[in-house]
């Protein structure tokens, strides 16, 4: 389960190295120090008169901060450990590592320490698909510093790399002669500070962030509702899912300091519409200031005209922001890239569900223009057929996404016999997605922006879509939902976890929601851990593929709200108390999917081979789990309460829940009991 | 609402303009050095002429280091939607 490297971070600033703490990065390979989606140290590694270390152990302090306990020598079979390297490194306005070394002798040592540096200020997109760069590289080598840097016309990026203690630098890193007296130790700190066009990328002090992020890290678990329960891995699953939703907030340049979430480390520390939607999502109940900070970022960057390379329309609310080499030269279109279809009409039930929530009806007000040009797309621009439903195409064909919707991998929608279908596709989450941007519109134009009309043509649209959809989509012999349409309007009859997104949505008639809910428990979805993707029996189900058999907990969070919403608990808790034992098994941090496998067959989730992690909207589950258990639903100016626990979660108490009504506490017991083997 | 100054250097001279919003209305004036502005946008001539034609993305740009900003960062994203986009094939649906 752990990949033997250690990471730390800060917003989009972060360290992957091994073990010892060393970073020897090849092309392809995703450690080193990256900040801004570049990275600005490739090469990081610590000798000792010309000798790598070993390590014994390694604290994870924070998700900022972690500590290396070194000795010299190789992994051989005895270790003269006369000598001992303590590494404690931080993300807090660069990179500092504190380096100390103890002399366990009775004699007083020699020492030559070395630190290797080095660059290829690869853009992350580089390091994934193993690309060369284009611009000159140099070095200047200062008294007191060395600066690495990376020209690319006036694309210009630098690493400067100094230290406290007197040191000879050279163009591959620097050295200390150093002489420590018996029983005694010798100590220097480490700098590494990355920069960009405007000079240094984070200019805070790091001594002053630092403390300032270990208070931050203290308020953010003490904001949060605690958390009482008999149920020790739910307590454990609870603390890891606050903690790492800390580290996964992100501050993009425009928010004024206030964080909204990213998707996950390492890959996708940045805005993704549809994480970050997702997540403040899951996280409503908890933290919900998350909420308020992605729609205002994604209101500020919402799309204003029609631009093909960045798959980009008036209204249409991004999908991807990056900040890198590849980016800036267009290379890639992610400045940003709006290539998806789900985030805009999710835009809106965002803002619905946090007005439900929280009663600030002034960011209603503020955001009031945005989102009725999300509203606007979804009739405007995402009807690419002319038949009343939600359709996506890319218009970029050489680097937009072919899938626009969460299942974005190239053979995640098919057909039962395993045909991709042609494009435009209409997935059928996303008729769900704006069946409910149009009824939360609606009550948003009533309520608040006073325009009656917007509100009574948005409940009309929202009726005629929820009839055509229960016709169109519905497959009569298997009485369930289809996944999409094709462009002739055929229904691509696989049967997908997209079903428990329709419930959550509403759009699903009621006459039709008891057949749903038994496919989702049915032996083809459920695997006694989760919902699949897709269900076995259809031609591409694989257990182990990624959207085509393997269970996601962010996708089973909302399957069970969904299921919740049509009134099937004991079904929801079912699924909650799957997903949350699955969690025992990786510590309680869940990963972005695990295996498809029948629960009875491997006794433990597998975890998906490359799945990153932490993931936000992973990490954001057993949130909206503990919402789904619990019950809660705001109701006008009040928290309704109406628990449905598995069993062996005993005695639950969720203490101090925010919202329009204050703060809260909310109380269950467990009663049903789930049925756990497949 | 909010104030930028635009900084466009031409050679050796430089042309100062003070773009003023307040929802939707936008006024426009010659501005001083020491104009003050919630915002700050410099660079060359060409480029400028790049992002009125729609030719250069003022993302892109600023990411290269091709235009400078500096203050508020959340202004200078509302702001570049003012800026036309490249042509393109797509139109409303025909549903609109």
């Amino acid at each position: 389960m752990n990949d033997g490297l250690v990471k730390i971070l800060d917003g989009n600033t972060f360290v992957v190295s091994d073990d010892r703490g060393d970073i020897e990065a090849s092309p392809t390979d995703p450690t080193g120090l990256f900040s801004f989606d570049t990275r600005f140290l490739s090469r990081w590694v610590l000798t000792v008169d010309g000798e790598r270390l070993s390590s014994l152990s390694v604290d994870d302090l924070q998700y900022y901060e972690a500590r290396f306990f070194l000795v010299p020598g190789m992994g051989t079979v005895y270790i003269d450990a006369k000598l001992s390297v303590i590494r404690q490194r931080a993300v807090a306005g660069g990179f500092h590592e504190e380096l100390t070394l103890l002399n366990h002798s009775d004699r007083p040592v020699r020492l030559q320490v070395r630190l290797e540096a080095g660059c290829d200020f690869a853009d992350l997109f580089e390091v994934k698909d193993a690309l060369r760069k284009k611009g000159r590289y140099s070095a200047d080598v200062h008294s007191r510093s060395l600066v690495l840097r990376y020209e690319r016309a006036s694309f210009k990026r630098a690493t400067v790399v100094s230290a406290t203690a007197r040191a000879r630098y050279d163009r591959d890193g620097l050295t200390f002669d150093v002489r420590i007296p018996a029983h005694g130790q010798w100590t220097t700190e480490l700098h590494v500070v990355a920069e960009g066009q405007g000079g240094v990328l984070d200019a805070r002090d790091p001594k002053r962030a630092l403390e300032r992020m270990r208070r931050n890290l203290e308020r953010w678990i003490d904001a949060a509702p605690r958390l009482e329960c008999d149920w020790g891995p739910l307590r454990r699953t609870y603390r890891r899912s606050l903690v790492d939703l800390a580290a996964l907030r992100f501050s993009p340049p425009i928010t004024g300091g206030r964080s909204l979430p990213a998707a996950g480390l390492p890959w996708f520390m940045t805005m993704f519409g549809r994480d970050s939607i997702f997540t403040s999502l899951q996280a409503l109940p908890f933290t919900p200031e998350l909420a308020a900070t992605t729609l205002r970022a994604l209101g500020d960057w919402q799309g204003a005209r029609s631009d093909d390379f960045r798959d980009e329309d008036p209204g249409r609310i991004l999908h991807e922001m990056r900040y890198g080499e590849m980016t800036a030269f267009e290379e890639r279109p992610h400045s940003p890239y709006y290539g998806a279809v789900d985030a805009t009409p999710l835009y809106v039930v965002l803002l619905d569900e946090y007005e439900r929530w929280t009663g600030d009806r002034s960011i209603v007000r503020e955001l009031e223009h945005e989102a009725r040009a999300a509203l606007a797309w979804i009739d405007d621009y995402a009807d690419l057929q002319g038949t009343g439903y939600v359709w996506y195409r890319r218009r970029n064909e050489e680097s937009g996404l072919e899938n626009q919707c969460w299942k974005d991998s190239w053979d995640s929608i098919s057909f039962r016999n395993g045909k991709l279908p042609g494009f435009p596709r209409a997935t059928c989450e996303l008729q769900g997605y704006a069946y409910d941007a149009k009824v939360r519109g609606a009550r948003l134009a009533r309520e608040i922006w006073k325009d009656a009309e917007l509100a009574d043509r948005l409940e009309l649209e929202a009726a005629d879509l929820k009839r055509r959809f229960n016709r169109d989509y519905w497959v009569e012999e298997g009485e369930y939902f289809a996944l999409a349409l094709d462009p002739s309007g055929k229904q691509v009859d696989s049967l997908t976890s997209n079903n428990g997104h329709l419930l959550w949505s509403g759009i699903v008639d009621k006459s039709k929601a008891k057949a749903v809910a038994r496919h989702l428990l049915g032996e083809r979805l459920f695997t006694g851990w989760g919902v699949r993707t897709l269900a076995a029996g259809e031609a591409r189900y694989n257990p182990i593929g990624y959207h085509t058999g393997t269970v996601w907990p962010f996708d089973n969070s909302f399957v069970a709200w969904g299921l919740r919403r049509y009134g099937f608990k004991d079904e929801a808790a079912t699924i909650a108390a799957g997903i949350l034992e699955a969690a025992e098994f990786f510590d309680g941090r869940l990963p972005e999917a695990f295996g498809g496998y029948p629960r009875a067959q491997t006794k433990y989730p597998v975890q998906y081979p490359t799945a990153c992690s932490p993931q936000a909207w992973s990490t954001g589950a057993p949130l909206l789990f503990l919402r789904t258990m619990l019950g809660l639903e705001p109701e006008g100016e009040h928290l309704v309460v109406d628990p449905a626990l598995p069993s062996e979660i005993g005695r639950l108490e969720l203490l101090d829940i925010p919202g329009r009504w204050g703060r809260i506490d909310a109380f269950g017991r467990g009663r049903v009991e789930v049925r756990r083997s497949r | 609402m909010g104030s930028v100054r635009f900084e466009i250097v031409d050679g050796r001279r430089t042309r100062r303009w003070l773009v003023t919003f307040d929802r939707g209305q936008l006024s426009v004036e010659p501005a001083r050095a020491d104009a003050e502005a919630d915002c700050l946008v410099r660079a060359d001539r060409a480029v400028f002429e790049g992002l009125a034609a729609g030719k250069l993305n003022a993302v892109t740009a600023l990411l290269r280091g091709d235009l400078v900003a500096e203050g508020d960062p959340r202004l200078l994203v509302r702001l570049q939607r003012l800026f036309p986009g490249p042509r393109s094939a797509r139109r409303r649906a025909a549903t609109a």
